[in-house]
């Protein structure tokens, strides 16, 4: 084995000459940019015992004294050896070197502690080169969409990125970017996530067995981690896509002590169009037309700042800003007054986090944080008249708003007090701030083109601010019991305080794995998880208006119990294959009752729903493949999920269960990546998916009533048989990716990028409805309506080409 | 790599977005429709049709006409017969407030359905009106009705005050309704004084558009006003509300804006009325019509659906509702 020497200084630090036992502690980083590799292992070859880097690259190792020989390893990464003689506690950075024989391409893989010798189960890590290389829509890379092709992840309508992970809802998903929930992920109302794949370093997702460190949700976590900055070199990379552009800089600010790293990305079809209307007269809506424009855009901004003041202390600054918005403007000019008519539609996240990570004992690692994030929505109407002789302006105004805003404050301990033992313990503090739905007008001035007179007024309606604290404490413990048994034991209590009402919930979690050979695994893990905040929607897609609502007294927190059991089995050097089955309760799950909608969410919203509960089992096997020239994952689903809502008040579809509206009982993914050559490499997606369910009213009837005086809005109304009683017809495309690449010199690199999304062309459905048509009967001499089932199919056979030059 | 574009390009252009395709899920079947909405001091009636299957075209009477409909109006059992000429079967027994009506339609191809419903009790509601003129040039400043409104040319308002007496130990819903002139409505009262100082809807017929204002920044239950946005139908203009906020002491206010123009003009001197009629309607017939407001507003393949609600039982719908009116007419000559 080719033995690589360490990269960093060796300190030695004499902390207790009189014990038998020393620990070995310091970061593991990739050799050429000093970013911290996280779920990388150590092991001491002589004793077997091992550890497993944190989210920070930490590791603490504690051996007993006498001659130790120390293997670093991450997939995809050259193995480090390091034989000394433990005497003391010891501080050890390694820096380890991406293996030179993969040069067209080298996919970092899956986390170790997830795989066959973790207790960890029911969670997928996937590179995020990985991630980049999926073929996707419009050639932007994302990855919920590539969590969509994982087993367990089931997708929501067609080319949307929403999951609903083993049969929970989208609200039901923990997403965090660095440790800080995101409450809307989604762009273009769900055909993009928030996350932007330049800016990140790691994605590792939780489907069940969830680690105590995360609560809040009850069916998975998505832990986002952003790249922290090279802290030798600076480089990045440009891209110009059909729909986005983006770029990415990374580098020192001093060289070892303090890095960035910064992405940014924005769609330009508003910039496009509003040429377009500039250029042609036609599209101007009248003669006093001055000027207009309109349009849609998404944008975001990742940037993280890196500083490390000692060994022992560092300091991240992160922070995100994503924003959707659609807008249009209009002047127009009439004699000697200027009319402006303006429409924006915002919507968006803001997510910060400060964080403080110091090393307080070799076998004691402290991770500090406060944070702050937001999701807002914001429409706005304004009319601004201006005289133009006197310059005095007129306004009226009406802007909604809503919206969920968080602080937290939080501090994690990561304890190894032997080697048997791998503790974390911590609290958070979280402070809610729920803005459910206000509308706010403002007027001023005398309009004289329509003859008013208004009074200054600002006026305000619909719900209050809601506040809310959520506190958290938790306690865990990976303990290697002997060679084969180890097991990952926790408990999570939280509390949640909302007007004068305190729910509190105690978690347990466990995670075992039994070692039958070193490269098979048996595993099972159970896990309680509590959910204190819901979120209304009455969408097949994601809209920025869906509002997020606290428990209340009367809506009790969701809960749900989950337990799962897999084999896992390694092919060395070639594939990690995994086999796990699952059964999971949910308690409190809400849906409108029959004749509700919330057409908006006033302080009565808890009325409007009924509360029941949903089931959820299934059989998930996976293939994954994370180095070579050939990689990539191969997967299958087969589950159900079903819901009840039987309770006095509150029933659905007769109180009889009924399947989950995506509830897809057969799902097929292979995903692969091949590097031809160094300037060639290609990728494949290949989905199969049963389609999701609808409720399609099959029965109609005629509102009219004999009685006149008392009106029923809608001339029809339908009758609901079964909910979900239809399924769309499945969903299966081909996507497919070209890579070119050429090398300018030894920095400058470019590549092209061909993606074609559906290949072959196959309707997928994207909605059905009803189409009515009216023609007129000659033979009749009436008009007869006719009426079809019709299948929308969004996205046809769609290329697109990107542009890349990397520095 | 020419000819490999055009075929994309021709392959993109050919691909309709959109398809028809069969129904391959369940049907429940069609099922007996029992309607009947009753006016205290009118006779009962009910009428029965069956649902049709969703894609079926054509538009052909789905009376049952062979149905037997007995009816129990506050205790005394009746036996409805079947009219052809308006497709209903009648009672001979007339509704009383405060009665108690049950329905039973039994059908042999559709079973039995059966539903209950209180007809509301009588209540009271005063109305005062008032008239108020304007320059041709528009709104004197005083007239805090209208403040932020477009309004348009308006030379007067006539004004109806409706003060309806609320029952504070039940709930109740109410509907008034108007002829289709341009008019306000406000609202006004103690308890609604201490939410918002006042509420102004404008409806320009035949299209709808309103405008709530609510001043001080108070927050008020939105849904609530929501119920009073009107309901279109025929061409008359109608609103539904409960009385969640209402006390004895609410005002609701509606105004008529006489436009300077000559047409309005001939019809005052046409003697033309302004109906008016407020209802208290039962809660089941409150509730059917938030909920079929609520499934047209729903009924959007993007939206999850939203299901009719019914009281009635068995394998049927439909509703069975009630109410009390008290209608009137002022003659704006009068003014």
């Amino acid at each position: 084995m080719k033995r690589k020497t360490v990269s960093l200084a060796l300190v030695l630090l004499t902390v207790n000459a009189f014990g038998q036992k020393h620990t070995v502690s310091g970061y593991i980083w990739d050799k050429s940019s000093h970013e911290t590799l996280i779920g990388a292992t150590i092991l001491d070859l002589p004793s077997g015992k091992g550890a497993i880097t944190n989210e920070y690259g930490f590791y603490s190792l504690t051996l007993p004294d006498g001659p130790v020989e120390l293997r670093t390893g991450y997939v995809g990464y050259s193995t480090t050896t390091l034989s000394f003689s433990l005497t003391a506690d010891t501080v050890i950075d390694f820096g380890l070197q991406t293996i030179a024989s993969l040069e067209e391409v080298t996919i970092t893989g899956n986390r170790l502690e997830l795989g066959v010798k973790g207790s960890q189960m029911s969670a997928v890590d996937i590179p995020i080169e990985q991630i980049k290389a999926v073929p996707a829509m419009f050639g932007e890379a994302d990855v919920l969409k590539a969590l969509q092709l994982l087993p367990g992840v089931q997708t929501g309508t067609e080319a949307t990125a929403g999951i609903y992970v083993r049969g929970g809802a989208p609200d039901e998903n923990l997403l965090l970017i660095d440790g800080v929930p995101v409450y809307n992920v989604n762009h273009m109302f769900g055909f993009f996530s928030v996350f932007n794949p330049d800016a990140l370093k790691n994605v590792t997702l939780y489907k069940g067995s969830f680690p105590a460190h995360y609560c809040g949700r009850l069916s998975s976590v998505v832990d986002v981690r952003m790249k922290d900055g090279d802290m030798q070199n600076c480089h990045g990379n440009v891209s110009v896509g059909m729909v986005s552009s983006k770029f990415n800089f990374e580098g020192p600010i001093i060289r070892d002590k303090t890095s960035f790293n910064i992405s940014a990305r924005r769609t330009y079809s508003d910039i496009v169009l509003n040429a377009a209307l500039k250029l042609n007269d036609r599209f101007k809506f009248s003669d006093m037309q001055d000027d207009m424009g309109m349009g849609y855009y998404f944008y975001d901004i990742n940037i993280k700042l890196n500083h490390k003041f000692s060994d022992n202390d560092r300091l991240y600054a992160s922070w995100y800003s994503g924003d959707d918005d659609i807008f249009f403007d209009y002047i127009e000019s009439d004699g000697e007054l200027r009319t402006k008519d303006k429409l924006d539609w915002k919507w968006g996240n803001m997510v910060g986090a400060l964080r403080w990570n110091h090393i307080c004992s070799p076998k004691l690692f402290m991770d500090a944080s406060a944070s702050y994030t937001r999701y807002r929505h914001k429409m706005g109407i304004d009319v601004i008249e201006t005289d133009r002789i006197t310059g005095t302006d007129n306004h009226a105004g009406v802007a909604m708003n809503s919206g969920i805003y968080d602080i937290t404050l939080r501090t994690d301990m990561h304890w190894s007090p032997s080697a048997m033992h791998d503790t974390r313990f911590g609290a958070y503090y979280t402070h809610h701030r729920f803005n459910p739905d206000v509308i706010t007008a403002d007027m001023e001035g005398e309009f004289k083109e329509s003859g008013d007179t208004i009074l200054d007024s600002h006026i305000n309606y619909g719900q209050n601010n809601i506040y809310a604290d959520e506190v958290q404490f938790y306690a865990e413990d990976d303990i290697s019991i002997s060679h084969a048994i180890k097991a990952d034991v926790g408990l999570s209590w939280s509390l949640f305080n909302v007007k004068g009402h305190t729910f509190n919930n105690l978690e347990p979690r466990l995670s075992m794995r039994f070692l039958l050979n070193d490269n098979l695994s048996m595993k099972a893990g159970y896990a309680y998880m509590s959910q204190y905040v819901h979120l209304l929607s009455n969408n097949t897609i994601s809209l920025p208006t869906d509002l997020w609502v606290p428990s209340t007294d009367i809506i009790m927190p969701e809960h749900s119990h989950q337990i799962a059991a897999g084999a896992f089995y390694q092919i060395e050097g070639v594939a990690d294959l995994s086999l796990e089955a699952y059964y999971k309760t949910e308690e409190n799950l809400l849906e409108y009752k029959e004749g509700e909608s919330m057409m908006n969410a006033d302080d009565k919203w808890y009325d409007k729903v009924a509360i029941g509960r949903g089931w959820s089992y299934g059989v998930e096997f996976m293939i994954q493949r994370s180095i070579g020239r050939l990689n990539g994952w191969l997967s299958y689903t087969w589950s159900r999920t079903q819901r009840q809502f039987d309770r006095e008040g509150m029933v659905l579809n007769a109180g009889n269960p009924f399947d989950a509206k995506y509830d897809r009982r057969h799902e097929f993914d292979i995903t692969c990546n091949y590097s031809f050559s160094k300037r060639f490499d290609m990728s494949a997606t290949w989905i199969y998916e049963t389609g999701n369910c609808g409720t399609m009213y099959t029965q109609y009837y005629e509102s009219d009533m004999p009685d006149k005086n008392v009106y029923v809005s809608e001339p029809e109304l339908g009758c609901y048989g079964d909910r979900n009683n239809m399924r769309l017809n499945p969903t299966h495309r081909l996507d497919l990716g070209f890579n070119w690449h050429r090398q300018f010199s030894d920095r400058v690199r470019r590549t092209m990028s061909l993606s074609i999304y559906n290949a072959y062309n196959n309707r997928n459905p994207f909605l059905v409805y009803v189409y009515k048509d009216t023609q007129y009967d000659s033979q009749a001499k009436e008009y007869v309506e006719t009426r079809t089932l019709r299948q929308l199919t969004l996205f046809p056979i769609l290329p697109s080409l990107s542009y890349t030059v990397s520095f | 790599m020419k000819r490999l574009s055009l075929i994309l390009t021709a392959l993109i252009l050919v691909t309709g977005c959109t398809k028809d395709i069969e129904y391959r899920g369940t049907d429940r079947g069609p099922i007996m429709v029992a309607n009947s909405m009753n006016r205290a001091g009118d006779k009962a009636y009910v009428r029965v049709t069956r649902s049709r299957y969703f894609l079926d075209s054509g538009n052909p009477d789905y009376t049952l006409s062979d149905a037997a409909v007995t009816m129990t109006i506050g205790g005394s059992y009746h036996e409805l017969n079947y009219g052809s000429r308006n497709r209903n079967y009648t009672s001979d027994c007339t509704v009383k407030p405060g009665s108690i009506l049950q329905i039973s339609a039994a059908h042999p191809d559709f079973g039995q359905v059966y539903a209950c419903d209180t007809v509301p009790k009588a209540f009271s509601c005063t109305v005062d009106t008032a008239y108020q003129a304007f320059s041709m040039k528009g709104i004197a400043i005083d007239t805090m009705f209208y403040h932020g409104l477009d309004v348009g040319m308006i030379d007067s308002v006539c004004s109806f005050d409706f003060c309806l007496s609320s029952d504070t130990g039940r709930n109740e819903y109410f509907m008034i309704e108007f002829e289709p002139i341009r008019r306000f409505i406000s609202i006004r009262g103690d308890t609604l004084d201490t939410i918002c100082q006042y509420l102004s809807y404008r409806i320009a017929t035949p299209t709808l558009y309103a405008i709530e204002m609510i001043d001080n920044e108070s927050i008020g239950d939105f849904s609530e006003l929501m119920d009073l946005l009107p309901v279109i139908s025929n061409g008359i203009n109608s609103f539904t509300f409960s009385d969640r906020h209402l006390s004895d002491t609410t005002h609701l206010v509606f105004e008529l804006l006489m436009t300077p123009v000559d047409s309005t003009l001939h019809i005052i001197k046409s003697d033309i009325k302004a109906k008016y009629a407020i209802r208290s309607l039962s809660w089941a017939a409150y509730t059917y019509q938030m909920a079929a407001r609520n499934f047209g507003n729903h009924n959007s393949p993007m939206s999850e659906p939203v299901t009719m609600w019914t009281n009635i039982q068995g394998d049927g719908t439909g509703v069975l509702g009630s109410y009390v009116e008290i209608s009137d007419s002022l003659s704006l000559r009068e003014f």
